[in-house]
């Protein structure tokens, strides 16, 4: 069965590209495509938190912005949602004792929406992050695996077959020790149609593993 | 309109002084000539939206004299009738994404279609959105913003001001004070070294030139095909930084430190005639009637290879 954008199995996975340090005027910068898809992260320079927040972490926030081309409406409460959710994972795999009483700020720009805005955004941050020289625990990505009307199971949604699913997830783990950082479902389907979701998800992840891996390396090094 | 300039671990004062200096022995920190501008590369991504668009459920035809749109109607794929990303050597990353809709004119203007011009800039740390809240047309951002975003307002002036001279809004009306397309012209500014009224005004033209709009289907059956609208002149536009003393200096095509230096900066807009379609002066001091002519002879006889780099 052929997708919509040429895939033949439901199973396939876009091809992920990552480049560093696009930006002139951030300390450090990603943009990784996924299809159609363009997300652009910039991190600013360290600056110091202030006094009521000193302890021996850090702090990373987030903010995702989505210029007016790439949405058509004015809602921007997802990305709110996002934005939180992303800082909950850059606290969980950014070493914060290796930046004390520092808050690293990230600014997510969504340039064009192909759906997978999940994977490439917290593929640039990661990427971002790490050209900055913020360390991490574990190279972290996204995939999202959604069950169609008629029963099948695709991976790497787009923004329609995104909007047609019956049920969605979107699971965010690290590449090499495995760790899941965030799982979100929508939608409604049975325990174990959910589990399979789960695990495509994580297969995507894995597949698009080596690609990915070899261009930070290309890029950093 | 000029933006402290991002030095990196250099400080601003020591590098203003270390480019003052150069200036005054008439060289510059890039060792470009004082009347050298940055050719620009542009990237162009044109999407076109479906063949067809599905109209609503409404099947019977009716004359153009009595169809009533009663909302505007949206490009089903959400597609951007052209995208265009200007860069050049020296880091800058303007992206213009040009998208259309079908709507009613306006009152005042029953034959002329719609065109709006939005410039945003995330990556900026004194321009973006303040604190978490980028929905630009809410009330509470009107409240709380102040003036933070204003030098990008201006922008959008300057921008819309230059498309009235050379943009026919007539080419995109359908049915007189009925129809007509109306588009949304949103310049993103990612990265940028000085220029930047020029480079957004370039972005914005390379967008809009040779624009195809697509064949859709208005809300009462009436299929409109396909045709491409096209920019009356080619203007190109060029940022004159002014250097005030015994004898004054233009530097053309200023980037970010020569323009916290100068005394003024004039953007002068020029077509292919050799008209002039707009000039824009700030500064701290006034200007002199020479130095205007002399900045709009200059770019005047200086414009081909941009022109060429910006039109092909």
């Amino acid at each position: 069965m052929k997708r919509a954008d040429g895939r033949e199995s439901p199973r396939a996975v876009r091809a992920i590209h990552v480049a560093t340090n696009v930006l002139a005027n951030c300390h450090s910068s990603a943009c990784v495509e996924i299809g159609k898809t363009r997300v652009l992260c910039g991190v600013r320079p360290p600056q110091h938190l202030v006094q009521e927040y000193r302890g021996t972490r850090g702090r990373v926030s987030c903010q995702v912005h989505r210029s007016l081309a790439s949405s058509s409406n004015l809602d921007n409460s997802g990305d709110r949602d996002m934005a939180l959710a992303l800082e909950g994972v850059a606290e969980q795999a950014v070493v914060l004792e290796r930046i004390p009483q520092l808050l690293v700020g990230a600014l997510i720009e969504v340039v064009h929406d192909d759906g997978a805005v999940w994977d490439a955004a917290t593929t640039a941050l990661c990427v971002a992050l790490t050209a900055g020289g913020v360390e991490v625990y574990d190279t972290f990505s996204a995939c999202s695996a959604a069950l169609r009307r008629d029963g099948a199971i695709i991976v790497d949604l787009t923004r329609e077959e995104a909007a047609t699913a019956m049920a969605s997830v979107v699971v965010c783990s690290g590449l090499s020790l495995g760790g899941v950082y965030y799982c979100c479902h929508k939608g409604a389907c049975e325990a174990t149609t959910m589990s399979q979701l789960v695990q495509a998800a994580t297969k995507g992840l894995q597949v698009r593993k080596v690609p990915l891996l070899e261009q930070i390396r290309n890029q950093l090094v | 309109m000029s933006l402290a300039p991002n030095t990196g671990s250099v400080e601003l004062k020591a590098y203003s002084a270390h480019a003052s200096r150069l200036l005054a022995r008439g060289e510059r920190i890039d060792k470009r000539a004082f009347d050298e501008c940055r050719l620009p590369a542009i990237v162009r991504e044109e999407r076109v939206g479906g063949a067809a668009v599905a109209g609503g459920t409404d099947g019977s035809l009716q004359s153009p004299a009595s169809s009533n749109m009663a909302s505007a109607y949206t490009v089903s794929d959400g597609k951007s009738l052209a995208a265009v990303m200007y860069t050049d050597a020296y880091g800058t990353c303007i992206q213009c994404t040009v998208q259309g809709l079908l709507g009613p004119p306006r009152p005042e203007h029953p034959a002329a279609g719609r065109l709006n011009v939005h410039v945003e800039a995330p990556f900026v740390e004194h321009l973006s959105g303040g604190g978490t809240s980028t929905n630009y047309r809410s009330f509470q951002y009107m409240i709380a913003s102040g003036n933070a975003d204003l030098p990008l307002r201006q922008l959008e002036g300057h921008i819309g001001t230059v498309l009235d001279g050379c943009f026919d809004l007539s080419q995109l009306s359908i049915y007189e004070g009925e129809a007509c397309w109306a588009l949304n012209v949103s310049v993103l500014l990612l990265s940028f070294d000085g220029g930047l009224r020029a480079g957004s005004l370039h972005a914005a033209l390379a967008a809009l030139h040779k624009l195809h709009l697509p064949r859709t289907r208005l809300p009462n059956g009436d299929v409109i095909e396909g045709r491409q609208v096209q920019l009356s002149c080619m203007p190109v536009a060029c940022t004159f930084g002014f250097l005030a003393g015994a004898q004054v200096r233009l530097v053309a095509d200023t980037t970010a430190i020569e323009e916290h230096i100068a005394d003024g900066l004039i953007t002068v807009v020029v077509d292919e005639a050799e008209r002039i379609v707009s000039v824009h002066h700030t500064g701290r001091c006034p200007l002199l009637a020479q130095a205007l002519t002399a900045a709009a002879q200059q770019w005047t006889a200086a414009s081909g290879a941009m022109r060429k780099a910006l039109y092909g």
